[in-house]
């Protein structure tokens, strides 16, 4: 069966998501963008980002902001107000209803949107690689019942089962997952590339009602970008004394700018303005250079900011609800990525709004989310969990080595081999750790067991293969076996990945609180272990292969070892002393590995891999930690 | 009887369960299948990006050449462009050519020939089929 897709079919901008694998996806366009312009050419069949670049040229051809006719009167005032606005010709179709008229051709707003659900159709399939024949599509929620028809029915010409349709405020609380929430009072305000919409929406029971909706039918971005445009025109013919107003080609670079420099002062607090060669003067190019700050932007379209609170008032009204009675505020429209405007929300309700999700996508994600619900992909899919901290276990020198990184999702399994520390150790401790600290004694202690019946072997030899399986219900099963003598050894901690929010985001803000301590104190602890293991292994080949040397080599080399040792014992001895000391210890040892591959010409076999040592007395077992070294 | 309706119970769960843990698998098939060609393609993106940013300044050499006439400049102006090339980034071919709204965007109609190209005002890019910005151009009205 078809999945289902969800369509925000919006009067500036359309997108599409589908949800996949449990969450939902945002489908990019064939032109590599997440929205479709909501531009038609009925003629020679051109939709979005085509269609707009061929706007100029063909004016009259070309459809824009059709949703403002949806489903209505000829004599509607909308109807009349969007005649104003736009170069194409709006006329009386079949019972009175508001079509178009290109090339002496009548199409109804219905089979204009249909265009753009084909596209929005074609896009999802060049996707997701298969037909798509199903759809969740959003409507304002001030839509009348002939509105919405006509929007079922576009869906119905593009060949797609219109499966439901939401009101848009319900599809961006979706995607806030407010529906989860219970007796809860909503506003979502939603300042779009052409409108302005705010509606106040009560959830019960998982059922959203509107209660009430308000709003500017002319008021968002493209208010904003001429804002910003007029003031660069005007600086620049008090500057030069050119006005650039009349310039088309100019104007359509200022235009660029101004867009650019708005997107840019949502981050940064200044923004330069540069565009060389706009225009010239008495023969001399000119070029247009000059700052724009974040409070003169702030400044510039303030009143169009405090325009939008009025309707926001409105609607309040008319839900009979006070301010201070709404539970949560969703912020849709690309325009609600100002600073500014998010703080006027704010200050307005009192209350942080939503805004993590990508706002020029929110309703597209709510409507793919409606859609899985509808195809059972939600409601009976196992939310599956994840860790919410790292778990691993406790290595040589007291270092944290993870097994199971944090955000993975359960059920999983994850295993490393592990080995001894030291020779003929009978038996290792899994101490299992869990957090982000880089040192072990700074993560918490779930759980610790010992594996022991290890054969008498060299470290490093033995190969202890720890496992730690997490299932469904969060229940962590570490077991550990030592493949050589086949024995094992387990332990099951419950509730490992149940904790507080609270308790993770405590441990995550320490281990970023401490992340450069922690950093260095491993540097250290490894310093420590390689230098242990650089002595163990020399004096081991001193030992063997030691009386192939020269004597005055032999002693040199003895020497060099011996104060590495001496350094390594010490533990206030810094990472830095320590790998220098190494270094100088392997460049005197260069000689020892000449005589061993001379006499061995290369056949002799490689010792095993060096690993980290630290000399414990293998009788105090419950010291003796696995050895960091792995063998996957 | 009791038993019967356990057992249908049970096939039915077990027909539900096959069908989620089923899709579950496509799914993560999909996205692995998905994530590699991503992959490869991530590479070629980061790299749009920076090409992306670079077209204005190419731009604004080109504005800079054309009123200096300074064959340094010219010069430079050949360098990027090279650099450009070299990476598989082609200018759309869109002067003298009839408009084509998949490679160009029409920001002026001028005199002249309907539906022909009769300026390019910023030069368009695109690496293979995949236009990374339309080439800017003024077309004709026709008499």
């Amino acid at each position: 069966m078809s999945k289902i897709i969800g369509i925000d079919l919006g009067t500036t901008n359309s997108a599409v998501a589908v949800m996949e694998g449990g969450t939902p996806k945002v489908i990019p366009t064939a032109e590599g963008r997440n929205t479709i312009p909501s531009i038609v050419e009925p003629v020679k069949n051109l939709v979005g980002d085509v269609a707009k670049r061929q706007m100029i040229l063909n004016s009259k051809n070309t459809v824009y902001s059709v949703k403002r006719l949806m489903g209505r009167r000829i004599d509607d005032k909308q109807v009349t107000l969007t005649q104003k606005h736009v170069p194409y010709e709006i006329v009386a179709g079949k019972d009175e209803t508001a079509s178009v008229k290109i090339d002496g051709k009548v199409y109804t707003p219905q089979e204009i949107s249909a265009k753009i659900l084909q596209k929005a159709k074609a896009d999802a399939e060049a996707y997701l690689g298969e037909p798509v024949t199903r759809a969740v599509i959003t409507v304002p929620a001030y839509f009348d019942d002939s509105q919405r028809q006509a929007t079922k029915q576009a869906g119905e010409i593009a060949g797609l089962t219109v499966e439901r349709i939401i009101n848009e405020p319900t599809a961006a609380a979706l995607a806030y997952g407010l529906d989860k929430k219970d007796s809860q009072t909503i506003a979502v305000y939603d300042l779009g590339g052409g409108t302005f919409d705010i509606s106040i929406l009560e959830i019960g029971g998982g059922v959203f009602e509107v209660k009430s909706t308000n709003g500017d039918t002319f008021l968002g971005g493209d208010d904003f970008d001429a804002k910003i445009i007029n003031w660069i025109v005007a600086e620049f013919k008090k500057e030069n004394g050119v006005d650039l107003s009349g310039d088309k080609q100019a104007l359509q670079r200022i235009r660029d700018s101004a867009e650019k420099a708005k997107i840019e002062l949502s981050s940064s607090a200044e923004t330069e303005i540069n565009q060389p060669f706009i225009s010239m003067n008495n023969g001399q190019p000119l070029h247009l250079t000059m700052k724009l700050t974040r409070a003169k932007l702030e400044e510039l379209v303030d009143d169009l900011i405090q325009k939008t609170i009025d309707p926001v008032k409105a609607a309040l009204k008319d839900a009979k609800i006070d301010v201070g009675k709404v539970d949560e505020v969703v912020l849709v429209g690309g325009m609600t990525r100002m600073p500014k405007v998010q703080q006027v929300v704010k200050d307005f309700f009192k209350k942080e709004p939503h805004k993590g999700v990508n706002p020029d996508e929110v309703v597209a994600i709510g409507a793919a989310i409606q859609g899985g619900v509808l195809m059972g992909d939600v409601k009976d899919i196992l939310l599956l969990d994840v860790t919410p901290l790292t778990l691993g276990v406790e290595t040589m020198g007291g270092i944290r080595t993870p097994i199971i990184e944090r955000n993975t999702t359960v059920p999983t399994s994850k295993s490393q081999v592990f080995s001894t520390a030291a020779d003929n150790q009978p038996q290792v401790e899994i101490h299992i750790l869990q957090g982000e600290r880089e040192m072990a004694a700074d993560n918490k202690s779930l759980g610790r067991f010992v594996l022991d019946g290890i054969a008498p072997a060299p470290r490093g030899i033995p190969q202890i293969e720890v496992v730690f399986d997490i299932d469904a219900n969060g229940i962590l099963k570490v077991s550990a076996n030592d493949k050589g003598t086949g024995k094992t050894q387990h332990i099951t901690i419950k509730n490992a990945t149940n904790l507080s929010d609270e308790e993770v985001e405590k441990m995550k803000t320490e281990a970023e609180k401490h992340a450069e301590d922690d950093k260095k104190k491993k540097e250290l602890a490894e310093a420590h272990n390689h230098a242990h293991q650089t002595v163990f292994e020399l004096e081991k080949q001193l030992k063997e292969h030691g009386d192939k040397l020269p004597e005055e080599d032999k002693k040199n080399i003895e020497e060099q070892v011996a104060k590495l040792k001496e350094l390594a014992d010490k533990e206030d001895t810094d990472a830095e002393t320590l790998n220098k000391a190494i270094e100088t210890t392997m460049t005197a040892a260069q000689k020892l590995g000449e005589i061993l591959y001379k006499q061995e010409a290369g056949k002799g076999k490689t010792e095993e891999k060096p690993t980290a040592t630290k000399d414990e007395k293998p009788a105090d077992d419950k010291k003796d930690a696995v050895e960091g070294e792995v063998v996957e | 009887m009791a038993k019967q309706t356990d057992i249908q119970t049970l096939k039915d769960q077990l027909a539900e369960l096959d069908t989620n843990w089923k899709r579950a698998l496509a799914d993560y098939q999909n996205l692995e299948k998905r994530t590699r060609e991503q992959q490869s393609m991530m590479a070629q993106l980061a790299c749009l990006s920076l090409i992306e940013r670079l077209l204005p300044v190419l731009d604004h050499l080109d504005l800079a050449a054309k009123h200096l006439n300074d064959p340094g400049l010219s010069m430079v102006q050949k360098q990027l462009e090279m650099v450009l090339e070299e990476e598989g980034v082609s200018t759309i071919l869109a002067a003298n050519h009839v408009f084509d709204p998949t490679t160009m965007e029409c920001v002026e109609q001028v005199e002249g020939e309907k539906e022909m190209v009769m300026e390019v005002v910023a030069n368009g890019y695109q690496i293979g089929n995949r236009v990374i910005r339309p080439s800017r151009v003024k077309v004709g009205m026709g008499k």
